[in-house]
């Protein structure tokens, strides 16, 4: 299961001179084998710029959402654990804040790299689960596993400020320092069982293989603009081929994502998929968070490869480094608490002088806003039952059906051509009687279809043979809920290719 | 024995107390992991403690035909109405452009949301406060562009309304009702007689209808779909092209 990058000491080394290895050594050997954590550092540097992009638009309103002086939404609430977490006051929430922006600046360099981690990891965590409604998502929650198995690791030994300062202190280190890779596998199953997880969740979830349920989802207006989304549901076989090809993926992942092509395949194909929620859901935080994880994936292996390339590129100069004196780095060991201390007193200055509520405004604290009657009227108003037209999601046509969706959409037939229609109901909706009716184009009626719709079906389809007794024009397709005309098609009937003979008039 | 002797003892010794503390976190870590897959799977505790959110990987588990919003206004002893969230001050939009209380499908926090809005305004004295959801369909989303794949009609957008909370002033709920879409739920299932079928030679059809009927119209035709197409979720009939699908 391990992949050939992480490199042996010698007592792993011997251990694997043995020309069969047990169940133990394997395992030993897959999380234990010290490596140089490229990989981690990798994400160490890319999950900081994600979450302070989160935390900065949150930054003004941390007194609103996660202090006293606010509407904080714990979700242990949602849980009944009440008072479960402290909230802190309006000026510590800033304060917590603040640090948190400076500490995932810190911890993006690499400069303190353990307690900047660590300091990530309990206040943002902290935060996050005070505001359940507009903080704390998975793509939370996964960050918070992030930071938790970096806080585990050496993440700041390469690429970071506190590497550069170790090599310019009194030892510095000859080659790039080694450690355990457990972290690095810790996060790489976490992935993979995130992803688990997930395909439970929509084999869970009925409806999901039939399309149904992502069709709704592609037209959902709670994330970001998703207009490839919406557009997608033109293609529901496309969406259910995906369905299908995601779930799929998301079970294989954890079992194939070691080494080998299969490595590349699994992450080219999850790059793929969180693009795809990016375009079509309008996920836009969640993709990036997901994606992080993929860095540990990167051994020290590909990193060399990738250093060979580049070398081509580069010209390598031999200077010799300069060590920093002692009194440098007791400064630089002063200017990192220095740096949180001004900026949380930085912080709270600013967000007194923002004044988020508005309450030291020259005019006073801001007055509420009135609501026309008129609306608030249309809001009172009592109306329990749906209506018919509501009850249709749509109408298509098209010239055949491929996974119970209606294909090849088109209004305009040839005489003897089928014609597939398909109104797609909005659950829930009751045990229907739809029609389906073709009207001529005097709107009047030529031929009435029904068929009774149970309450747990979503599609009710029809087929006309458009036979040569109807003459070229055009025609309508009508469909009728509840006695109600609820849709209308207008398609166009041509007459007959000329191969083809023409039928009697009558049968 | 040797000083050397004594180092290297301390540090086996060491080396292996970090080696157990390192495989107790790794099976700790893997044990809580699988405990949340294992709890998701067979869907067993999974909302038993805040912690499960943390290991229970349901994304997207809810969706729905209908997109919904939520107004907290409240009713002031002046007899007007007013907006309650988003608060009058500068507004904040997590996700999209949605402001924070939509997200609060539970009505759990409210009340707060509420309180919080009072507290930092000028705000006249209160008669009620009142959480009102608004639903309508989805298909509405749709931009121009794929709605006339589906219909020809403009669309006429509709909402329902349905009051799911009364709070006193001071905040505090004084009573809860189901939301609008569960309602729908229940109504669906209770007992309601299926709309019958308009017959054409019934009395009942309608005027409508029967305007727009030719003279011979009122046998069946067309192919009627068969409902015990077994576990298919078409309801799309067996092929019979043999049959004329038009009366005339």
């Amino acid at each position: 299961m391990a992949d050939p990058a992480p490199e042996l000491n010698q007592t792993a080394a011997d251990a694997l001179r043995v020309p069969r290895r047990g169940l133990r050594s394997s395992v030993r050997e897959f999380f234990l084998a010290e490596e140089v954590p490229y990989g981690l550092a990798l994400c160490r540097m890319a999950l900081p710029p994600i979450l302070l992009f989160v935390v900065l638009r949150r930054w003004p309103h941390a007194r609103e959402f996660f202090s006293t002086d606010g509407a904080s939404a714990p979700l242990a609430d949602n849980y009944g654990y009440f008072n479960m977490l402290p909230v802190p006051s309006g000026t510590v929430a800033v304060i917590l804040m603040t640090l948190l922006v400076v500490l995932l600046v810190t911890t993006m360099i690499g400069w303190r790299t353990r307690i900047s981690v660590i300091g990530c990891l309990v206040i943002y965590t902290h935060l996050n689960m005070l505001d359940c409604l507009s903080t704390f998502t998975k793509y939370s929650v996964i960050a918070s596993h992030v930071l938790l198995l970096l806080s585990f690791s050496h993440c700041g030994a390469v690429w970071s400020v506190d590497a550069w300062l170790a090599r310019r202190g009194t030892t510095p280190p000859a080659v790039p320092p080694r450690f355990p890779a457990w972290p690095r596998r810790l996060m790489q199953l976490l992935i993979g069982l995130i992803y688990l997880g997930a395909a439970i969740t929509k084999i869970h979830t009925p409806t999901f293989f039939s399309g149904d349920q992502l069709r709704f989802w592609l037209m959902t207006d709670v994330n970001n603009s998703n207009p490839m989304g919406e557009q997608l549901t033109l293609y529901p076989v496309v969406v259910v081929t995906m369905a299908y090809i995601s779930v799929v993926w998301e079970i294989l992942f954890v079992f194939v994502a070691w080494r080998g092509h299969g490595r590349w395949i699994m992450l080219l194909l999850g790059v793929g998929f969180h693009m795809g929620t990016r375009q079509t859901l309008g996920l836009f935080i969640f993709p990036l968070v997901s994606m992080t994880t993929y860095l540990a994936f990167i051994n020290a292996e590909d990193v060399a490869r990738w250093r060979d390339r580049l070398a081509r590129f580069r010209r390598r100069s031999d200077s010799k480094i300069a060590p920093l004196s002692p009194v440098w780095h007791q400064r630089l060991a002063l200017a990192f608490p220095a740096t949180l201390l001004v900026a949380a007193v930085l912080g709270v200055e600013l967000e007194h002088q923002l004044d988020p509520y508005g309450l030291r405004r020259p005019e006073g604290a801001h007055e509420l806003v009135q609501i026309d009657p008129a609306r608030v009227e249309a809001m009172l108003e009592s109306n329990p039952v749906i209506r018919p037209e509501d009850l249709v999601h749509s109408l298509e046509m098209g010239e055949m059906l491929v996974g119970g969706y209606v294909v090849g959409h088109k209004r305009t037939f040839r005489q003897g051509e089928k014609l597939f229609a398909q109104c797609t109901l909005n659950p829930p909706h009751p045990d229907l009687t739809i029609e389906c009716n073709l009207h001529d184009s005097d709107n009047r009626l030529l031929d009435r279809v029904h068929q009774v719709v149970p309450r747990e079906a979503f599609r009710a389809n029809f087929l006309y043979v458009l036979h040569d007794a109807l003459a070229p024009g055009e025609y309508a397709l009508v469909v009728r809920c509840g006695g109600q005309e609820v849709a209308r098609r207008r398609i166009v009937l041509e007459p007959a290719a000329e191969t083809v003979p023409p039928a009697p008039v009558a049968n | 024995m040797g000083a050397n002797d004594v180092d290297s003892g301390a540090r086996g010794w060491l080396g292996r107390i970090k080696l157990w503390a390192v495989s107790m976190v790794i099976v700790s870590y893997l044990g809580s992991l699988g405990y949340g897959i294992v709890c998701h799977t067979l869907n067993f505790n999974t909302a038993s403690h805040p912690a499960m959110y943390f290991v229970v990987w349901d994304m997207f588990c809810g969706w729905s035909a209908y997109a919904n919003r939520l107004h907290i206004i409240g009713e002031g002893e002046d007899g007007k109405y007013y907006e309650l969230a988003p608060g009058p001050w500068k507004k904040f939009t997590p996700f999209g452009d949605l402001t924070r209380h939509h997200y609060d499908p539970f009505l759990n926090h409210s009340s707060d949301i509420v309180r919080n809005c009072l507290e930092h305004t000028r705000a006249k004295p209160m008669r009620r406060l009142l959480v009102i959801e608004e639903y309508w369909a989805k298909k509405y989303n749709l931009p121009d562009s794929v709605w006339t794949h589906f219909f020809d009609e403009a669309r006429q957008k509709h909402s329902y309304f349905q009051l799911r909370q009364v709070m006193a002033p001071c905040g505090t709920i004084v009573r809860r009702f189901p939301s609008w879409l569960d309602r729908q739920n229940q109504l669906v299932v209770s007992a309601q007689p299926l709309p019958s079928h308009p017959d054409s030679n019934s009395a009942g059809l309608s005027s409508e209808i029967r305007s727009t009927m030719r003279p011979l119209d009122g046998r069946t035709s067309g192919l009627i779909p068969s409902l015990g197409g077994g576990s298919s979720p078409s309801l799309f009939p067996p092929a019979d092209f043999e049959r004329a699908p038009l009366a005339q």
